[in-house]
């Protein structure tokens, strides 16, 4: 299901089955939500099934910009955030060439990088690390392109996926408690709430909207 | 139903026999106020099919305009001033005129001039500047009586860019070109033209995109459906279904830009919600507001290439209650005139003070109204 169908669904459950373009809910607020809803729920299934469905992934080629690279140690890429699954997994789950067939190993602080580059046998093999926006190759210098497998925070941010045609990326059956919550938790109030238009520093109850 | 029946059906309503005299005129002043009430109304009930089918006559759906600088007239433009000057008229515009070079202006209710009149002949712009425009005329006689006529029509090749009949908003719909940020790098001279780009990009099989840039294999400028090939080409159709291929016309020599067309229903956005980080527009989000005239389309920052709209109309035709010629029901349906009789029939009542009229008035509009 492409995201705006799920963000209409949401709307149309709250409204009573109508969304026209006066709707009180943004399409865009409700995106923002789903995304972070998402997030919730890849996390909780995670920590119960230690899996990832393969629905949540996404590829990402980063382009190579020259305009980043600061450092001769090291090359950069930017590189969307990803959903952190727990303490000891990210959600990228490859980093490596564009063949998807060569990995490189990940690091997960600064004194773990330290103690990599010095050690003279792990300095040889390509090591990154994610900080800021921003991964890190350490070990080639001539790399200029990569590959990314993960589950991103905002899937709409990969530029080869197309909101308006791709599936959102998540499973049936979490789309559906997905919407759900948001329904019950975000915007049952809200739906009750009507908008108020007026910047009179007055907030419009029920009986006024009437 | 002509006038004179709308007439007098509407006397027997307000009991003319018993209830304060209006003649003609009166009743034609009544019938236009509950006439533009009655399509207020009607604006505001429209959400069921039969509230549709009761205005359908002066609803207009998908109108497609052009638009200049990402906004469009929704009415007629008053002109203040017209001189002549060796074979150039010059048009100044109460009104900021919102033209370009090359667009057709047509102009009515201009006084003074003799011959030509300048009214309802096309003339194409020469030059703007913001409340003035020109154009070419050979000669001109008589002198322009200050504060007359109007700009009623504007366009480019035959599509509006003005909408003069305008009434109510219904809803609009953005067209734009969203660039996708990859060079076409290549375009084979064959059927269909496959075309090669410098990145990986989102288009997908069967979107619609548009080309351009392309020397040599020129056919390959325009717009197309695509068929997604790998993630470096894709193949050129002139359908949907993808089943009329696009032949090349030559080897590929430049770089040509591809970008998607995206055409999507835009949501109003109020000065009161711009706080709002959601409200800001995007091309796929698109928004429009009301102000100084216009109806201004966002994002302002891309350029709007044209906008559908469905509106109500300005009542077509006059309901004159001594016109026995023109046939009312060729415009409104029959539901829609009763209701404008109710209508008028509360107004009077309202106007007159007459309590037990104005109540079952309101009754009837009320059932009118389910």
């Amino acid at each position: 299901m492409i995201l705006l169908n799920i963000a209409n669904q949401i709307i149309k459950e709250v409204q009573g089955g109508v969304h026209t373009v006066e709707s009180k809910f943004s399409v865009e607020y409700i995106y923002s939500l789903i995304h972070s809803y998402r997030a919730s729920l890849i996390r909780a299934q995670f920590s119960r099934s230690k899996r990832i469905h393969p629905l949540w992934t996404q590829q990402f080629f980063p382009e190579f910009d020259a305009d980043l690279q600061d450092d001769d140690c090291v090359r950069k890429f930017q590189v969307p955030a990803s959903i952190i699954m727990n303490e000891q997994t990210n959600g990228y789950l490859y980093i490596g060439d564009v063949t998807g067939n060569c990995a490189y190993k990940q690091l997960n602080s600064r004194a773990e990088l330290s103690t990599y580059n010095q050690h003279r046998v792990s300095n040889k093999g390509v090591r990154i690390i994610y900080s800021d926006g921003v991964l890190e190759v350490y070990g080639n210098t001539d790399i200029s392109a990569i590959r990314v497998d993960g589950v991103f925070a905002d899937p709409t941010q990969i530029p080869t996926f197309n909101a308006d045609i791709d599936n959102y990326p998540l499973d049936d059956d979490t789309i559906n408690q997905m919407k759900a919550m948001i329904v019950k938790s975000e915007l049952g109030m809200e739906a009750q709430t009507p908008a108020d238009f007026k910047q009179d520093q007055l907030d419009i109850t029920a009986a006024q909207s009437k | 139903m002509f006038g004179t029946d709308f007439k007098r059906i509407l006397e027997t309503k307000y009991d003319k026999t018993y209830s304060a005299f209006l003649n003609s005129t009166k009743q034609n002043d009544l019938v236009s106020e509950a006439l533009t009430a009655s399509l207020l109304d009607g604006y505001r009930m429209l959400q069921r099919e039969e509230a549709f089918a009761d205005m359908s006559n002066i609803i207009v759906t998908n109108k497609v305009f052009l638009v200049n600088n990402n906004q469009i007239y929704l009415w007629t433009l008053d002109i203040t001033d017209v001189t002549f000057s060796v074979l150039v008229v010059t048009v100044t515009t109460r009104l900021p005129n919102n033209l370009a070079i090359g667009d057709s202006v047509t102009l009515q209710n201009i006084a003074g001039f003799v011959a030509p009149t300048l009214n309802g002949t096309a003339h194409a712009v020469t030059a703007v500047t913001s409340n003035t425009f020109s154009f070419n005329i050979a000669a001109i006689s008589g002198t322009y009586t200050a504060n007359t006529g109007q700009l009623v029509s504007h366009q480019l090749g035959g599509i509006d860019k003005l909408v003069p009949n305008f009434n109510y908003l219904l809803a609009t719909k953005q067209k734009y070109h969203q660039s996708i940020g990859v060079k076409i790098i290549g375009a084979t001279n064959a059927q269909p033209i496959v075309v090669t780009v410098d990145k990986r990009n989102n288009l997908k099989t069967g979107e619609f995109i548009n080309q351009s840039g392309i020397v040599g294999n020129t056919n390959a400028n325009g717009n197309f459906y695509i068929k997604k090939l790998n993630n470096f080409k894709y193949a050129l159709y002139r359908d949907k279904d993808l089943t009329i291929p696009v032949s090349g016309n030559g080897s590929y020599q430049g770089i040509g830009v591809v970008s998607r067309i995206v055409y999507k229903v835009g949501t109003p956005v109020f000065s009161s919600t711009k706080i709002d980080s959601f409200e800001q527009a995007s091309i796929s989000n698109p928004k429009y507001e009301r102000g100084d005239g216009f109806l201004k389309l966002q994002p302002s920052d891309q350029t709007c290439i044209e906008v559908s709209l469905d509106y109500i109309k300005v009542a077509p035709v006059d309901i004159d209650v001594t016109n026995s010629v023109i046939e009312l029901e060729d415009t409104y349906s029959i539901e829609f005139l009763y209701y404008v009789m109710a209508k008028a029939v509360n107004l009077f009542a309202q106007y007159y003070r007459d309590q037990e009229l104005y109540q079952t008035s309101a009754i009837e509009i009320k059932q009118g109204q389910q």
